[in-house]
Parts: structure tokens; C-alpha cells; sequence
């Protein structure tokens, strides 16, 4: 079975990745919390609400990477065979 | 409910500490002297030991407080059945005999309300103080001569109107008294069930002796059995009697050796115009029974033990600018119907009156404060006229649905209690 090896520069990117989307989700509270004029407490009692904001963000990211990869590995596979 | 679950209770309604109880349920004043009456015992008689008898009977063997001493039926199961819960009870078959036993302090009286009117009046009459199942007397004029009685007896008086006791209806008109809900705009009561009310008739019974509550000389039906204990909380609620009633009632389903109503509707009105509607059906029970008191700033349903406010706190700024979002991208698309929107953040879903469940209904505590009530030989304030009120406000319905009339509350039955006042001349007894 061939192992998989992560590099040390994808778990980086990884990590600002992850780290982009739950700024963009407190962002987004704090604007909310403008926006609607509600009490300044809710960034912390809804930091629950962008914790999952942030990590659904991350996974459909994660999703669309992967199908994106899936779909340049199977292109590659079949150029490789056309010139065998 | 034992002693501590009542400490508790107490304390938790606020009556250790403060007068908040009392100022909504006098009545609790019963408890004032309990510490006082560890040791003594209230000997208390029943008559009728039918199922409700042997229910009352059950709280009653139960308390340190209370010895059963007699008890009195016309049917032999009835007594075997009690005697199994009190056995060291006096076996009777007519309740003069009962009343004229010195070892009785106190009568319990759960007969068929037909009965009610003669038994109590003896009873008074023989020194006793009384303990009676709702409702009080089978007619408004009844009714009022137990009142006058029980006034000229200087005894103790009690009527099983259970939801006085109750946790959930005693915390519901705090707050509603306490101004919490805005002004009451009305209050709708009902009570379905779907069953015809008929037990089996046993080989040494009759039927009207077991299924007296179907039988329009024995009993007035829905409005007596069921009406009276929701009309009370409508009284509670507002401080005012009601002062006309008009109904309609009728037997539309289980029309077999029927006499009483399987449907009926009342709405009683208030004089600042505010309705009470009270509505039954028996051959329904999807929405049980549930007493709403509607007010302008709010709605409490204390059965489910829940109030709702009107403005709902609004939902977190991060889930409305989801929603608002969502709501741009999909709120004009035909997903699921035109009108489908995603609003579940701004669900009512209310609050609960008590933090925890309570247990029972009511009636163990009634019975502990009534047998309180015997010891210390003191009335505990407004409790009889609460259910005098209720019982009359039944009664008046079931005219008022029988004469297909509107009925003015009259005026040689009112008392001194709320907006009401007696007329001078009273009831010759």
C-alpha cells in the first residue's frame, strides 16, 4: 500500500486557510452586530454560531479542493495514456 | 407530597421569606401554624367512598396529622375498598350515624353532587367541619344556603378545587397578578376528552349509582365535573366574578343512556367586556385540557406548565445575517412553496413556569391544609368563597345552555367577595 506523505508547507496552508475563514466568521459577527444593533456581549456568546461557520467554510473549501485535484489527477492519467 | 417536598415548595413560591404567596393564594395561610400542630391529629370521617373518596382517602392516610375514624357508603365495595386503605376506620351506612360520632372531628363528603346540599347542611349542623368535593350544591340556590350555613357555623369549609393548591396555577397568577403579562384580554378554557364517562355496572349495583354523573338528576354533566375547576382559575386571574353567561350544549355523540351534555360551550363575560370561553367535547381528545389566559404582553397556558411573551427576544445578530442571507438567495425561489422562508430562529417556544415537574396536582396539599385547618380550627381566607364562586359559575352556565338564554349572575346569590356584594336579605334557612 503506497503511504501518503502531507508536507510541511500543505499543513501550513492548511492552517491559514482554516484561520482566514474563522476571522472572516468573526468579522462577520461583528458586522452583524452593528448591522442589527444587538449587544456587544454576542461576540463571545456567539462564538459557537462562527466556530461552525467557520469550519462548514473550511470543509466545502476542503470539498471543492478535492474534486478540483480528483478531477486534474484523472486529465493527467488519460493524457499519460494517449501518449503510451 | 411529603413534609420536605413541601418545604420546599413553599420556599420556592416565595412564602418563607415574604408575603408574595399569600398575596395570591391566601388560602396558604392554612401552613401558618404547622410547627404548632406537630403531634395533634385531625379525626376526619368520609362519606362516600366511591373512586374519588378512595383517592381523597389515599392523600389522607398518608398524613401524620390525620386520623380516618369513620367511613360511611351505601355500596359494599366502596367500604372494602377504603377499609383496605384505613382499616382501623368505623364502618357506616348512613352518614347521620357518622355525623353523630364524637370521634369525628371533620367530614370528607364525595358523593354524587345531588347529595351534597343535605349532607353538608347536616353536617354543619352537627358541628363538624366540612371538606367538600366540587361541585358544592347541585343548584345555585343550594349553593348559596351551604354558603349562609357554613358563614352562621363558624366551622371550617373546604372545596375540592384542587388547582388552588397546585405549583403551576399558584406561580401562574403571580405573575399574572404581578403585572409581568399585561392586562388579561381574555381567557379561553377547555376540556376534551374522548370517552362516554360510563364505568362498568357491577351484579349488585345500578347503573345510575355507579354512572350518576350521566344522569341529569344527579349530576349537571361537563359543567360540574369539568367547567368548575377552569372557571375558578378565570376568577383567580382577572379578581372579578363574571357577570352574564350564554352557552349551548348538547349530546351529539355518545347519545346511548345519556342524559347530560357531550359538548357544550359557555362564554362568560366580564363587566369590562373581557371573555372567558369555556369549551368541551368528549369525543375528542387531541387538545386535552388547557386553561389560556391571553394578555397584552403575553400568554400563559399552566397545565403545560409554559408562558410565552409576545415580543420575542430577537435571535443572535450572526444567525439573523444568515438568515437574512439565505433569505436573499433562496426566499423567491418556489423551493418547497412560495411562501418558504427560513425563520426557525424566531421560533416562540416559551418558557417554563417551574424549573422542575411538580408532583400531583394539587389535592395532597389541599387535604394537608385542610386537615391543618381542622386542628387550629381556623378558616384559612378566601378558599370557600373561591369555590362557591365556581360552583355557581357553573351552574349558571349549565342554565344558561338549557334555557338557550343569556344570564345575568343574580343578584340574591352574590356574596362579599371580589366585585361582587351581598344583597341584605338573606336566604331564610
Amino acid at each position: 500500500m503506497k503511504d501518503f506523505t502531507i508536507s510541511g508547507t500543505r499543513i501550513k496552508k492548511e492552517i491559514i486557510k482554516l484561520a482566514f475563514f474563522l476571522c472572516l466568521g468573526f468579522i462577520a459577527n461583528i458586522g452583524a452586530i452593528i448591522f442589527y444593533k444587538s449587544n456587544i456581549s454576542e461576540i463571545l456568546t456567539s462564538i459557537h454560531y462562527v466556530l461552525m461557520f467557520s469550519i462548514i467554510l473550511y470543509l466545502i473549501c476542503a470539498i471543492i479542493t478535492l474534486l478540483i485535484s480528483t478531477f486534474k489527477y484523472i486529465v493527467f492519467s488519460m493524457k499519460n495514456l494517449h501518449k503510451k | 407530597m411529603n413534609t420536605i417536598d413541601r418545604r420546599q415548595f413553599l420556599k420556592n413560591m416565595g412564602m418563607i421569606g415574604g408575603g408574595v404567596l399569600l398575596a395570591s393564594s391566601p388560602w396558604f395561610s392554612a401552613f401558618s401554624d404547622q410547627k404548632h400542630t406537630i403531634g395533634s391529629k385531625a379525626r376526619i370521617g368520609i362519606v362516600g367512598s366511591g373512586s374519588r373518596g378512595q383517592f381523597l382517602l389515599s392523600f389522607l392516610a398518608q398524613n401524620t396529622k390525620v386520623e380516618i375514624v369513620a367511613i360511611c357508603d351505601v355500596f359494599k365495595p366502596s367500604i372494602d375498598a377504603a377499609l383496605k386503605i384505613a382499616p382501623k376506620a368505623k364502618v357506616y351506612t348512613d352518614y347521620q350515624q357518622l355525623l353523630e360520632d364524637k370521634n369525628v372531628d371533620a367530614v370528607v363528603i364525595a358523593t354524587p353532587i345531588s347529595k351534597h346540599y343535605q349532607m353538608v347542611m347536616d353536617a354543619f349542623e352537627a358541628d363538624k367541619h366540612v371538606f367538600c368535593e366540587k361541585s358544592i350544591g347541585f343548584s345555585m340556590d343550594e349553593t348559596h344556603r351551604i354558603y349562609l350555613q357554613y358563614r352562621r357555623s363558624k366551622k371550617v369549609f373546604f372545596v375540592g378545587q384542587q388547582r388552588l393548591f397546585d405549583p403551576r396555577y399558584i406561580r401562574t397568577i403571580q405573575m399574572v397578578h404581578s403585572g409581568e403579562f399585561g392586562q388579561i384580554g381574555g381567557i379561553r378554557t377547555f376540556w376534551h376528552r374522548n370517552n362516554d364517562w360510563r364505568r362498568p355496572v357491577p351484579a349488585n349495583a345500578t347503573d345510575k349509582q355507579i354512572n350518576w354523573r350521566l344522569y341529569e338528576d344527579c349530576s349537571k354533566g361537563i359543567m360540574t365535573e369539568l367547567a368548575c375547576h377552569q372557571l375558578q382559575i378565570g376568577t383567580w386571574a382577572m379578581r372579578q366574578i363574571p357577570e352574564k353567561v350564554m352557552g349551548h350544549g348538547s349530546i351529539t355523540y355518545w347519545k346511548e343512556k345519556r342524559e347530560v351534555y357531550d359538548n357544550a360551550s359557555c362564554i362568560y363575560v366580564f363587566d369590562n367586556g373581557v371573555k372567558m370561553n369555556f369549551d368541551s367535547v368528549l369525543s375528542n381528545k387531541f387538545y386535552g385540557l388547557e386553561e389560556q389566559i391571553l394578555c397584552s404582553k403575553g400568554t400563559v397556558e399552566p397545565e403545560k406548565s409554559k408562558y410565552y411573551f409576545e415580543e420575542i427576544p430577537p435571535a443572535p445578530a450572526f444567525l439573523q445575517l444568515i438568515n437574512d442571507v439565505e433569505n436573499a438567495m433562496f426566499g423567491s425561489l418556489p423551493f418547497a412553496g412560495t411562501s418558504w422562508v427560513p425563520e426557525t430562529a424566531n421560533q416562540n417556544l416559551g418558557y417554563y413556569l417551574l424549573d422542575n415537574k411538580p408532583q400531583g396536582d394539587g389535592t395532597s396539599l389541599l387535604l394537608e391544609a385542610f386537615a391543618e385547618a381542622v386542628i387550629t380550627q381556623k378558616q384559612p381566607a378566601l378558599i370557600a368563597e373561591e369555590g362557591y364562586y365556581a360552583t355557581q359559575l357553573s351552574l349558571l352556565g349549565h342554565e344558561a345552555m338549557k334555557e338557550e338564554q343569556i344570564l345575568h349572575f343574580p343578584d340574591k346569590y352574590k356574596i362579599n367577595y371580589l366585585n361582587h356584594k351581598a344583597l341584605n336579605s338573606s336566604v331564610s334557612i
